[in-house]
């Protein structure tokens, strides 16, 4: 039901948006491939991701890069947001270093996360990454991209703080993901409700002791 | 003492007693509440490609038939969420997908790849059908419902549209045609009307194809025989039926296309429907093809990437050559010549940079496949084609890929130079590759026609560079309706800021409308004159005009250029 997202399509399609007419004779693509790009996924607690994607590229890429998707922002992000519809995408953006031959993309989709019957969640990771590192929130993928002309990627999902659980499910496969589960902080009711509970109790004990208790007498004269 | 433990029990019950209230009641809580997006539905469907709504991975999952953001705005998490779907007349309500939990603040979309049944791929027309989505959830335990509703057009079986952008999106000839996969799933190499097609054609060939073994040469050797097959076979072509259309914010060109099983049947077809055929047969004979596109036209390319004959080596085959007037001959053009016709039209469209190559077997793989036929009368079918079958002509000579051949001379795409004779001093006239049309102009203008960002269906532009006084030739496809066509042209316009406006309009004799209008933009106002008439499943228009300031020192101009118009019967 939900809308994955694959950041190595995303990544295609910012490299080249406008190649399609090419299809099947693409060496166009191969031609503004980055050299290297480094993905970073920001999972949030409330379903979004922002995806920030790096890239560095080579001269002569460079030069293509920028004529045939780098100087029409405008139009990327519509071409984009059309191609990726499924994915409801927002929140565009594009900064480009000209002495560094770098640009960074950042976008969020606002609904990006896989929501599973059972409540889990999963985020799928591309079949030519492998697991570097990770820590409970953070999790570090590199690999040759195929559609990129074999360049070097690396990928690194963050994900939410009461993200609880987290595991690499079928490594190397077409459907390796990483999945896990969301701890949801009780709200104030069950604080009152235990509080209130403490209170009662505490106040029948304290009832039932004074009537328990005699009361003085006065000393007889 | 009593009396204090007293007063502290009395005081703990009650404060305990409100606290758990207060608990029970969830004061100061936000309850769970789901909210929602607007739906979003598709305004209309392509019948025949109904396979590919049904299929979430065709094109990163944008084929969807509606999308709803769902979003958990409380404190409490939603429960026991389910949405199904219902179109009316074709798919039942659906099994409903059940999430037990939505968290709280959670996004997530919920989209819908209708499973279409095969026969919406026998509509004729387009019809209208009632789509309707239902989603019940509960929110603290309390059930809850909504549904919506809304109207979907499932076009005709043989209607394609070209484009799904918004019409303020588009900007190029690219643009109009982003949508042009969905025609290879017009691509039925198992059908068993191409299969008895192809037997034919084997049949004529001495009986056997050798399989793709022999690599080029072999691929070479295949096309020739079902070439020569057509031809011997009164295998013709006609004229486009397309019209421009607009559905929502979408502003589309559609066009009928008939399967190529209607094609054979038929024994005629327009550019693109000969081109699904070839794709088809070639992919039955094991041979990889490749539909291309270019303003106006589309043909095919045979090659095999296994055989060392990659799809840059291809051999292009100029589909519409089996009629020569087509392509501008009066007699029979041979095999050799509709490939270097067409290999100059890759040449030419390349250096043009409008061009889009769609291979037959990557297009279909990534979702785009054809739709479940209905059964036909083979026998009935064999008969016919037996009977249409002269003696094939003999294949003498290999076919030769020629892909860096100079254009050919009829310049079918080229502004062809007209007879000199009759034309005013100093003036110097285009005409139409077909001959529909025939314009002189004073023979100082200068081309103003910028390939790949002048208007796809612009002919010729020129202008006077001191004047800026210029006379334009357009030919919109798929219409004889010149007021759609102008509909057309104007919403084009409108997408690049141009507002097109006719003024007052009147009937010439040769059944032409002459017109006049103006053109404004942030660079100013143009002003202008244009006749119009249809012309072979199009229609053509001719304008002369020049910027509103200049219009009283140029109108005697103008007014030549358009009187010098003469539109072939």
């Amino acid at each position: 039901m939900n809308p994955r997202i694959h950041f190595r399509r995303i990544l295609a399609a910012v490299a080249a948006v406008f190649t399609y007419a090419l299809v099947g004779i693409s060496p166009a693509l191969a031609q503004i491939a980055p050299k290297s790009t480094d993905i970073v996924q920001e999972i949030g607690r409330d379903g979004s991701v922002v995806i920030t994607i790096s890239m560095a590229f080579d001269a002569a890429a460079w030069k293509s890069w920028k004529a045939l998707v780098g100087d029409e922002p405008a139009r990327l992000r519509a071409m984009m947001r059309h191609q990726f519809a499924a994915y409801s995408l927002e929140g565009f953006q594009l900064t480009k270093d000209d002495l560094e031959r770098t640009a960074k993309v950042t976008m969020r989709s606002a609904a990006g996360l896989e929501l599973r019957k059972d409540g889990t969640f999963r985020t799928p990771v591309e079949n030519y990454f492998r697991l570097v590192n990770n820590t409970a929130e953070a999790w570090f993928f590199s690999g040759n991209n195929p559609h990129a002309a074999n360049s070097l990627n690396t990928v690194k999902f963050v994900l939410p703080q009461n993200a609880r659980g987290a595991q690499l499910v079928n490594a190397g496969s077409v459907d390796q993901a990483v999945n896990f589960r969301l701890e949801m902080p009780a709200g104030p009711s069950r604080l009152y409700i235990v509080g209130g509970a403490v209170l009662l109790a505490a106040g029948l004990v304290l009832l039932a002791g004074s009537l328990a208790l005699k009361p003085k007498t006065a000393a007889p004269a | 003492m009593k009396k204090l433990l007293l007063v502290c029990g009395l005081v703990g019950l009650v404060a305990g007693g409100a606290m758990l209230a207060a608990g029970l009641m969830k004061v100061g809580e936000n309850p769970a509440k789901l909210t929602w997006s607007d739906p979003e539905v598709k305004q209309a469907l392509l019948s025949f490609a109904y396979k590919v709504y049904g299929n979430p991975q065709v094109e990163n999952g944008r084929h969807y038939l509606s999308k709803i953001v769902f979003k958990n705005s409380g404190r409490h998490p939603v429960t026991d969420f389910a949405v199904s779907y219902k179109i009316d007349d074709y798919v039942p309500w659906t099994d409903p997908e059940v999430i037990q939990q939505i968290p709280p603040g959670f996004s997530f979309a919920a989209l819908y790849y209708p499973k279409l049944p095969a026969q919406v791929s026998k509509l004729r027309n387009g019809t209208n059908v009632r789509f309707q989505m239902r989603f019940t959830w509960k929110e603290d335990g309390r059930p809850r419902e909504e549904s919506y509703s809304r109207d979907v057009l499932l076009r005709g079986a043989n209607e394609v549209a070209y484009c799904d952008l918004p019409a303020s999106e588009v900007e190029s000839w690219f643009d109009l045609f982003n949508a042009a996969a969905f025609s290879m799933a017009m691509v039925t190499p198992n059908d068993p009307v191409v299969q008895l097609y192809t037997s034919e054609i084997t049949k004529q060939a001495g009986g056997t194809t050798a399989g793709i073994a022999g690599g080029p040469a072999e691929v070479a050797r295949l096309c020739r025989i079902a070439y020569d097959y057509m031809t011997a076979s009164g295998l013709r072509y006609t004229g486009a039926t397309g019209f421009p259309t607009q559905v929502g914010e979408t502003a589309t060109y559609v066009q009928n296309i008939r399967l190529p099983r209607d094609v054979i049947v038929n024994n005629q077809g327009l550019c693109i429907e000969l081109t699904l055929l070839w794709c088809s047969l070639l992919e039955h004979m094991g041979v990889e093809s490749a539909m291309v596109l270019i303003p106006g036209h589309a043909f095919v390319i045979a090659y095999s990437s296994q055989q060392g004959m990659p799809i840059e080596q291809g051999l292009p085959i100029e589909c519409t050559a089996i009629t020569p007037r087509a392509v501008g001959q009066e007699t029979p053009v041979s095999f050799e010549d509709a490939v270097k016709m067409a290999a100059a039209s890759v040449q030419k469209s390349m250096a043009d940079g409008r061009i889009i190559i769609l291979p037959t077997k990557q297009v279909q793989a990534m979702g785009f496949t054809p739709p479940e036929l209905a059964d036909v009368d083979i026998d009935k079918l064999g008969e016919t084609l037996a009977k249409r079958i002269a003696p094939a002509p003999a294949a003498t000579t290999p076919a030769v890929v020629v892909l860096n051949q100079a254009p050919p001379a009829d310049g079918r795409t080229v502004p062809m130079p007209a007879p000199q004779s009759s034309l005013p001093p100093g003036y110097t006239a285009w005409a139409h590759p077909q001959g529909a049309v025939r314009v002189a102009f004073p023979a100082g203008y200068v081309s103003t026609l910028q390939p790949g960002q002048s208007a796809p269906f612009t002919l010729m532009s020129m202008v006077d560079p001191t004047t800026y006084t210029g006379c334009e030739v357009a030919q919109i496809t798929g219409t004889q309706d010149p007021v759609q066509a102008f509909g057309f042209i104007q919403n084009y316009y409108a997408g690049m800021g141009l507002a097109v406006q006719a003024g007052g309009s009147q009937a010439m004799p040769n059944g032409a409308i002459l017109f006049n209008g103006t053109t404004s933009s942030m660079a100013g106002v143009v002003q202008w004159m244009c006749v119009a008439k249809p012309a072979a499943g199009s229609v053509i228009f001719v304008s002369a005009g020049t910027p509103a300031q200049n219009w009283v020192m140029q109108s005697a101009t103008i007014q030549s250029i358009i009187t010098s118009v003469h539109f072939n019967p």
